[in-house]
């Protein structure tokens, strides 16, 4: 699979991220989340779903990746309490 | 383990009934008896233990008599048998619930709490089945008032498919008292609740109803599944957090649990008890956040009947983070809503719901307004 040099922009957490790869694993989007909230650092594995600018939306689960694209929209949810 | 006690916990086993020991006290849920009007119902025997935990002490309210046991979840406060009269001799009733009643022996004392136990058990439970001849007042048996309209074949055809069940909810927070609520209100035979914590004032603006302030700084389970007992019969009190770690009959007799709990290290241990007891469960919870003064965040549902072990994968683990927001924020409608796709789940699972995706995972985007679904 290809890498375009100049990444793909997308969304994690509402903030805008440049993304160099073609696929994005569960776990790098934990990393992400993590350096944009560096005060509230995840510990365990948090829901993680996303968007895509055509509308099509999805739930990314531990041990998956997702193909990235401009304007892919991830959120992690921050808690998982009843 | 001494004889009796042997003996009861096969004889639970082999019932269905749920043996709890809890410091001066042991109770058996799921006890068959009789009610006044000669329809049956489930209720709970328990007898006091001194701290050896097999010396029998008087309950509360039993004046003093060490051979009495407790009823609890009895409608109008007695158990019956076939003939009209009550089991044993009622030292006391509340004419509500709850009532002590001495039962002796011919042969002499009992041996010890477990003996007693047995006794009251199978005597409890015997006058229930006695004289089974009559058609079962299934809607009588169930509430606790009368329901017109609703006997017709087909009608009664579609509530079996949960009727015969018994079903658990592990915790009693926001999404756990709208299961309870929502559950009592099915024609399951049993609902065994789990909570050993206790109600603050923020818990009831997140349950359904209103409660009453008294029930401040009660025991959850016990406070609600008296509440709901004065509804429906048939729940089963288990005042205390469930341990996993408890002993090997921990869910005989379950057919369906729900877990709704925040601590994942419990979570994950009981899922694997679960998975290794064959017990089909769904799991709930949700994680919200405010955003620029907007609440943002998700709620799901996690069901184990397509693969019981993707739990794995499919239930959050996250901890410590939102925690402080979700007990600020308080979403009744939220909890409501989580709970409502969980009983979703098990309406499908029993077939009262036409289902066509095979769903295992179920999130509520807040902010997208969407449900997204892992299915088969």
């Amino acid at each position: 699979m290809s890498q375009r040099v100049a990444g793909y922009e997308i969304i994690i957490a509402g903030r805008a991220v440049k993304w160099p790869s073609d696929w994005i694993k569960y776990d790098e989007v934990k990393e992400e989340w993590d350096k944009l909230s560096p005060d509230r650092t995840v510990v365990g594995d948090p829901p993680i779903s996303y968007k895509r600018e055509n509308g099509e939306e999805g739930i990314l689960l531990p041990t998956e990746s997702i193909k990235v694209e401009d304007g892919l929209s991830i959120t992690v949810d921050p808690s998982h309490l009843s | 383990m001494a004889a009796h006690e042997e003996l009861l916990r096969r004889e639970a086993n082999r019932r269905g009934w749920h043996i709890g020991v809890r410091g001066d006290h042991i109770v058996v849920a799921g006890i068959p008896y009789r009610q006044q009007d000669g329809a049956s119902a489930v209720c709970q025997v328990t007898v006091w233990v001194q701290e050896d935990g097999r010396t029998m002490k008087a309950p509360p309210n039993g004046s003093g008599a060490t051979h009495a046991a407790g009823l609890g979840g009895v409608t109008g406060g007695k158990a019956y048998h076939a003939n009209g009269e009550t089991v044993g001799n009622v030292i006391w009733t509340d004419n509500a619930h709850e009532c002590v009643i001495s039962i002796k022996l011919d042969s002499g004392n009992y041996a010890d709490a477990w003996h007693a136990l047995l006794n009251y058990c199978s005597i409890v439970a015997a006058a229930a089945q006695a004289g089974g001849d009559q058609e079962p007042q299934r809607m009588n048996r169930l509430f606790q008032f009368e329901i017109l309209g609703e006997n017709t074949p087909d009608i009664r055809e579609w509530q079996d498919k949960g009727s015969g069940q018994t079903i658990g909810i592990v915790g009693l927070g926001g999404v756990g008292l709208w299961l309870l609520d929502l559950m009592s209100k099915t024609d399951v035979g049993e609902i065994r609740i789990w909570d050993g914590d206790h109600i603050e004032g923020r818990n009831l603006l997140r349950s359904p109803g209103w409660a009453g302030q008294d029930a401040i700084g009660k025991n959850k389970a016990e406070y609600f599944g008296q509440l709901y007992s004065q509804f429906r019969n048939g729940i089963s009190i288990c005042p205390e957090y469930l341990d996993p770690d408890g002993p090997s009959d921990l869910f005989d007799g379950l057919d369906f649990v729900f877990i709704a709990i925040d601590r994942a290290d419990t979570r994950g241990a009981i899922c694997e008890r679960l998975e290794g007891a064959g017990v089909s469960f769904v799991d709930v919870g949700m994680g919200i956040e405010r955003q620029q003064g907007e609440v943002r965040g998700s709620l799901q549902v996690f069901f184990s009947g397509r693969d019981a072990g993707r739990w794995r994968i499919g239930i959050p683990t996250v901890v410590g983070i939102g925690e402080q927001e979700y007990h600020i924020l308080q979403l009744a409608d939220l909890a409501a809503l989580n709970a409502s796709l969980a009983v979703g789940v098990w309406r499908r699972h029993v077939g009262q719901y036409a289902e066509d995706s095979q769903d295992w995972l179920v999130r509520y985007s807040v902010e997208g307004n969407t449900l997204l679904k892992r299915s088969e």
